[in-house]
């Protein structure tokens, strides 16, 4: 089927691809399916697509690639809303906040995307957790503080 | 929107599986305690608010041509 994303305009994906997020994201309670794509091939960043809306794509990223001390738990409850079997199914995207130079684009690790790619079932989750900012400076100039 | 006045120790049940107990009441401060399925997700409205904020800024249009060459330089 074909869809229209809002960077990239219309784009040919398969059903199967799609991504169910049952509950939405936080701001966007209408949109519960997304399809994931590279922006090219070499590039870090993936968008997250909303099927139904062309408007809204996120950006995204794995924040593991650049935060080795990043990590949480998968609480029992989430497991069985994303009907988790083994963590290797499991894709943790950061939505990547850009404005202006994209130096400065800042990374939502207080509430990553974690998706089950197994079942295609996706949640952006709040970790009750204040060391995880919301805005997270990726390429800081400054030595870069790693959150632990 | 239903408004209730409870006292300390007092209860209001939602939906026959979501207890909410008044605690303590002092000074402004109110604190409660909530029994609810492990399933239901509770979080402070701040906490709730700020990564919607942040959703919708992040869901702003980017300059993707830029984006896409940035990737390529790294």
């Amino acid at each position: 089927m074909e869809i229209m994303t809002r960077d990239f305009g219309e784009i040919e994906i398969n059903e199967e691809d799609i991504i169910e997020f049952p509950q939405a994201v936080p701001g966007f309670p209408e949109d519960k399916e997304f399809v994931l794509f590279p922006i090219g091939e070499d590039s870090p960043f993936i968008v997250l697509q909303s099927v139904n809306t062309a408007e809204l794509a996120f950006i995204t990223i794995e924040p593991g690639n650049y935060l080795k001390g990043y990590e949480f738990e998968i609480s029992d409850e989430l497991a069985k809303k994303l009907k988790i079997e083994k963590n290797e199914d499991l894709l943790v995207l950061s939505i990547a906040t850009i404005k202006g130079e994209i130096e400065n684009m800042t990374i939502n690790l207080a509430a990553p995307v974690i998706i089950n790619l197994k079942e295609k079932l996706g949640k952006q989750v709040i970790l009750d957790k204040e060391d995880y900012p919301v805005k997270y400076r990726l390429f800081a100039d400054t030595e870069k503080e790693l959150v632990e | 929107m239903l408004v209730l006045s409870r006292k300390e120790g007092e209860k209001i049940i939602i939906d026959d599986n979501i207890e909410v107990t008044v605690l303590e009441s002092e000074n402004g401060q109110v604190q409660l305690g909530i029994d609810a399925p492990k399933s239901i997700e509770i979080h402070r409205e701040e906490v709730y608010r700020r990564i919607e904020e942040e959703n919708i800024e992040a869901a702003e249009g980017i300059d993707i041509g830029k984006l896409a060459d940035f990737g390529n330089e790294e």
